[in-house]
């Protein structure tokens, strides 16, 4: 019993340092990420890099053209509009498109995902906002709704079911042909906003469905987005345009946005490279003319200009991935370490990561360093063998333990 | 003599547990004061909507710290006077097995742990039943679960550091408790420690056998 609760004690130590050097080491060289800035010139009609901290010449195309500040606001109007309203500078029109201030405003973008955003613990309640609220601004209901078998609205003063609601939008999910139970169910749930589009839902069948309520009556429609996709993922956006309502992620990596055109619901593709939903971070900013999208994973980022009106590709850059100062410490003294979250899903558990070969000759110099200090033979031949596989956590926690008196 | 030693650890460890029942009804019923007030006060439809829409945790934030905090206050009261008055070197003599005199100390410990803290969550979940659905009570359980479940090796590892003779092992005993029990208590969504369930049982299966290292070196006669 003594020996095995030394050697259970030894690995619980050896996995804990594991965890908490490698933690502490990243957090002592945390940096950020030095990915330039990169935005389409909708009058150079090319991909240029903003460097903010160059009060100079902040602006300067792929191919080394530099530009001052002021050139810098008017070569990318629809992105300094407010800088060149401020100053009077605001052309009429761009690229031949007359704009106005209100205009610019209503086809700017911003949305950004995370892998996380997708792989996290579902939430299993939901607000369902009017769409069509009376006064301005949106209101907390007096209800929440649960979807999975089925739906059903729980009031929140009494805690039980509005039978009578739920009935009603039950109904509305039966005429609308939606399958229960659902897959998931997925929304933008905030008062804060300018409008309410409401739930994306995608059913047993894998149909994609939008319910939202207008009027205090329910609202079930099928998208019949997959018929041009296999829907693995949707990523509600609620834009001033009301141009769309999200982002469709593909089984295949593809993206698109569902439009909503004529009344109906249209699904369009953005001209990218495959997506992985688990691994890319993505960017989007888009104006008037162009969509900036930017696509960030391991082995760096990803640029790619959009034309807005047909989200096809009309420019794109790669940048690789800067060195970290983490990385290359890791590369030196950890061959292998052990983090419980990660930046691709919300979930705990112990991943092992690998960071290549030559931490292992640092392991080597530990343990023969360990090996040459006083003690039996077959102490030192352990202690050896034990911190060349476990390296510096091992040696750490060989030190934290009491040595084992193996003899008595 | 199994009887006779669980009635010896009663003995100890009554007044720890009463004390941690006293503590865990204070926190069920400062809870229960908290969500009627937050109801009467705020409304229960901002109750909920803060409670889903920006998923904060709904009872008093000194849950955090209250099962880790009976659980040391047992270990202590069980292990403190063994040591205190060299009683465990009697123990250990025993005509038992000192593994299985052991076992059934920790086991004694860990027992009124899960009563306490079984019944503590029992009481939460029905005063919380008026108030909120499943959905929001489960939400709940899965925040607060890595912080009872951090009770049952934080009492091994207490039994550990007061097991262990050398005053500087103890430090560093303290320590390495501190830093496996640290993964109990990340910042992390609801549900997010369901990927963890097996490590948290693999950190009490460890928990388990520390004090039987410092139980033999303790016997050793090691200062």
């Amino acid at each position: 019993m003594k020996k095995t609760a030394h050697l259970i004690l030894l690995l619980l130590a050896t996995a804990l340092m594991a965890w908490l050097l490698p933690l502490l080491a990243r957090q002592s060289t945390a940096a950020p990420e030095r990915y330039p800035f990169v935005y389409y010139s909708s009058l150079l009609r090319e991909l240029c890099i903003i460097d903010y901290s160059d009060d100079e010449m902040p602006l300067a195309t792929l191919s080394g053209k530099r530009f001052s500040e002021a050139e810098c606001d008017s070569l990318l109007p629809l992105f300094n509009f407010r800088q060149l309203l401020a100053d009077g500078k605001l052309p009429d029109a761009v690229d031949g498109v007359e704009i106005t201030p209100p205009l610019l405003r209503s086809k700017t973008i911003i949305f950004r995902h995370n892998p996380a955003d997708f792989a996290s613990p579902p939430r299993r309640l939901h607000v369902l906002f009017e769409s069509m609220p009376r006064r301005l601004g949106l209101e907390m209901p007096p209800d929440v709704f649960r979807l999975q078998e089925n739906i059903e609205f729980i009031d929140c003063e009494s805690n039980r079911v509005n039978a009578e609601k739920s009935a009603r939008f039950q109904q509305a999910f039966a005429r609308a042909g939606y399958r229960f139970p659902a897959r998931w169910t997925t929304g933008n749930p905030s008062p804060r906003k300018a409008y309410d589009e409401g739930y994306f839902s995608l059913d047993a069948a894998g149909k994609l469905f939008h319910l939202k309520m207008v009027n205090g009556k329910p609202h079930v429609r099928d998208t019949r987005a997959d018929a041009v996709a296999e829907i693995a993922h949707f990523a509600p956006f609620e834009p001033a345009d009301k141009r769309f309502y999200g982002f469709i992620f593909g089984r295949r990596g593809d993206l698109y946005i569902l439009e909503a055109r004529d009344g109906g619901y249209h699904p369009l593709r953005l001209d990218l490279d495959s997506i992985d939903v688990a691994r890319d971070r993505l960017v989007i900013m888009g104006n008037l003319l162009y969509w900036n999208v930017s696509v960030t994973n391991d082995s760096g980022r990803a640029y790619r200009a959009l034309r807005a009106a047909s989200l096809q590709r009309v420019a794109g850059h790669f940048e690789p991935r800067p060195p970290d100062p983490w990385q290359r410490l890791a590369a030196w003294i950890f061959p292998a370490y052990l983090t419980l979250d990660s930046p691709d899903d919300a979930y705990l558990w112990p991943r092992l990561h690998h960071t290549g070969r030559r931490a292992w000759a640092f392991n080597f110099l530990l343990a023969a360093a360990a090996a040459g200090l006083p003690g039996n033979r077959r102490r030192r031949s352990f202690h050896f063998a034990y911190i060349l596989v476990a390296g510096i956590a091992g040696a750490i926690a060989l030190l934290l333990l009491p040595r084992l008196t193996i003899n008595k | 003599m199994i009887r006779a030693i669980c009635y010896k650890e009663w003995i100890k460890t009554r007044r720890a547990f009463l004390l941690s029942a006293i503590l865990l009804a204070a926190y069920v019923a400062y809870a229960l004061a908290h969500t009627g007030s937050l109801f009467r006060v705020n409304g229960a439809v901002a109750a909920w909507g803060t409670t889903i829409l920006k998923e904060t945790f709904l009872l008093p934030s000194a849950l955090r710290w209250i099962p880790l905090a009976t659980a040391l206050v047992i270990g202590l009261a069980q292990f403190v006077p063994e040591l205190a008055e060299r009683r465990l070197k009697l123990t250990l003599h025993l005509p038992l097995p000192e593994t299985r005199v052991l076992s059934i100390m920790l086991l004694h410990g860990l027992a009124l742990l899960l009563a306490l803290h079984l019944a503590t969550t029992l009481l939460l979940w029905l005063v919380l039943a008026r108030y909120y659905p499943a959905e929001i009570l489960l939400d709940l359980g899965w925040r607060a679960l890595p912080w009872f479940a951090a009770a049952l090796p934080g009492y091994l590892f207490a039994a550990w550091a007061c097991i262990e003779p050398s005053w500087i092992r103890r430090v560093t005993n303290a320590l390495a408790a501190a830093g496996a029990l640290s993964a109990c208590y990340l910042d992390a969504p609801a549900g997010s420690y369901l990927t963890f369930l097996p490590c948290l049982a693999l950190l009490v299966a460890a928990a388990f056998c520390a004090p039987f290292q410092a139980a033999a070196r303790f016997k050793e006669g090691i200062q």
